[in-house]
């Protein structure tokens, strides 16, 4: 057990370093940097709610971040290990599949949150500044808990993706197709929530029973709501944080949910031929 | 192409980019600014996701500008459409967003009684997402009472504002006197004297006792109204014609009111609205 430990965070270290080699991490911190720099000309625009505006900014923000993140580096860098052979030459080592394909997440999601914590960390500075620029009533209220269980939720969301990117890099070859995939589950994942809720509504008013609310319920099972784990109302707000039970159950199902999509990509990636 | 010919060419190149940027940007500011039809709200939600507050924000933020360049006298109704859509887009992807609702209620129900109704249900959308806010219903009871004169809506959103926190009283009182107007004269005195009853400050509970009085005596005439459409089978077509069989004399409700009868209703008015109000508006 710990060998393998041992072996999974020498391959996650391996694919930090290369992400810090490859500037990956800089230019995002540097891009983020710019954009939240925006804040302060964001909140500008803004004539009453600013603590809303200004927190809202900043997270969707670190959202497009990681998202760029996932998308433009993280599937590059499971798809370039195969297409450059690397894979190879960490295969020929004694690690198994099933641990090259934890260490690789464990390598980017080592990367995600180093990303998240420096712009939590820069979020929070940037908030405080504009706190003291504006009237109290403009920026009554700012929590700390809220902020950063919204971190949290935002960190979990995209562990979720690279999950699930992971497993369609198993399944799909070359980096192309597994982004157009990967990007599809995610505007699948964005569109169910409204889908349910326009099936739901239309159910209300006809009151009669759709057949089709039990299949999109079934599909927000393996295309999951994000909105469930989106706490940025509460940073700037009275609005009480969920209670204890509902957020464990959240993060509960945001952790199998993980761990399902990574033991299927073990499963894929251990029956794949590489050649 | 030969070396020397490639500068000339390029610098040429620039040159007429330059000449059709400039025409094309003088074109551009001789057209009043438009606003454009934002994409459906439900489709900018499913496309939005996580972004989807920032895209609140963002419709804002246009309505905002666009409000901020308009050219006075432009007519109203050319960009009204456009920007409802942008208010109804803005609140729907983020309905905790209290701007949205603020610069609707400045800019959009004073272009016509049908925008002042749209008005109503964007506020609608706020008064559910915020419960503990008291403008929003305060907004949407001054749009039913001022452009849409219907004044029991308009107390029954006042009656909401008032349960907020901190609320004035100055909402419950604004409630009962439109209850009254509205013709439901009886509750209005019931809420007035609580009013009373619960009044500290010595001024307020005297203009209170006023107002009780003028409603008690309103409420007079209205039992008398229906003791007449009892034996008649009809309301009055005059209150006049309940004197002197149903009462010995008219009460006088003034100087604050004055009763309107618009048979089968009674309502009281408060003389203060007609003369320091402006008249009645104009769309």
């Amino acid at each position: 057990m710990t060998d393998t430990l041992c072996r999974i965070t020498a391959l996650a270290r391996l694919v930090l370093l290369d992400g810090l080699r490859r500037h990956a991490l800089m230019g995002l911190i540097a891009l983020s940097v710019a954009t939240q720099t925006g804040t302060l000309l964001f909140f500008d625009f803004i004539p009453r709610d600013i603590g809303r505006a200004s927190s809202d900014f900043i997270l969707s923000m670190a959202w497009l971040s990681g998202f760029i993140f996932l998308f433009f580096h993280g599937v590059q860098v499971i798809a370039l290990d195969e297409e450059r052979k690397v894979i190879y030459s960490l295969l020929a080592r004694p690690i198994s599949r099933g641990e090259y394909v934890v260490g690789i997440f464990a390598g980017l999601a080592s990367l995600l949150l180093l990303l998240n914590l420096i712009l939590c960390g820069l979020g929070y500075g940037s908030l405080m500044l504009i706190k003291q620029m504006v009237k109290p009533v403009y920026f009554s209220q700012f929590h700390l808990d809220p902020y950063l269980l919204s971190w949290f939720g935002l960190f979990s969301m995209e562990l979720m993706l690279l999950a699930v990117i992971l497993l369609f890099s198993g399944l799909v070859r070359g980096s192309f197709p597994v982004l157009l995939i990967s990007l599809s589950f995610y505007a699948i994942c964005s569109g169910l929530p409204v889908v349910r809720e326009a099936v739901a509504q239309q159910t209300a008013q006809n009151k009669e029973v759709s057949g089709l609310s039990p299949i999109l319920q079934w599909m927000t099972a393996v295309f999951p709501d994000f909105d469930r784990l989106d706490f940025k109302n509460m940073i700037a707000s009275a609005t009480p944080i969920p209670d204890a039970t509902l957020t464990l159950i959240n993060f509960g199902l945001t952790l199998s949910y993980v761990a399902i999509f990574l033991w299927l990509a073990c499963i894929v990636y251990q029956r794949r031929d590489l050649q | 192409m030969k070396a020397s010919l490639q500068w000339p060419f390029f610098i040429l190149l620039l040159v007429c980019y330059g000449t059709l940027f400039s025409l094309q940007e003088n074109r551009f500011s001789k057209v009043d600014q438009q606003l454009s039809h934002p994409a459906p709200p439900k489709i900018q939600k499913a496309a939005l996701g996580y972004l989807r507050q920032l895209g609140g924000e963002m419709q804002f933020i246009k309505a905002s500008v666009f409000c901020g360049g308009l050219r006075p006298g432009r007519d109203p109704k050319e960009y009204a459409e456009p920007l409802a859509r942008h208010f109804a887009a803005a609140v729907t992807l983020h309905p905790h967003f209290i701007d949205s609702y603020f610069l609707c209620q400045a800019t959009l129900p004073y272009i016509s009684n049908e925008y002042a109704k749209y008005t109503n249900t964007i506020l609608a959308e706020g008064i559910a997402a915020l419960p503990d806010n008291l403008v929003l219903p305060f907004f949407a009871g001054f749009n039913h009472f001022y452009f849409l004169s219907e004044p029991l809506e308009a107390a029954r959103l006042f009656r909401l504002a008032a349960q907020r926190l901190n609320a004035p009283p100055i909402l419950e009182h604004l409630a009962n006197i439109l209850t009254a107007e509205g013709g439901n004269i009886h509750a209005a005195l019931i809420g007035l004297r609580n009013m009373h009853a619960a009044e500290k400050d010595a001024r307020r509970k005297l203009m209170y006792a006023e107002e009780i009085a003028a409603f008690e005596k309103a409420a007079t005439v209205l039992n008398a109204i229906k003791h007449y459409e009892q034996t008649t089978g009809q309301p009055p077509a005059r209150l006049e014609n309940l004197v002197p069989g149903y009462l010995t004399a008219l009460p006088n409700v003034g100087p604050i009111f004055k009763l309107e009868w618009q048979p089968p209703h009674l309502g009281v008015i408060r003389l203060a609205r007609r003369t320091a109000a402006q008249p009645s508006p104009k769309h």
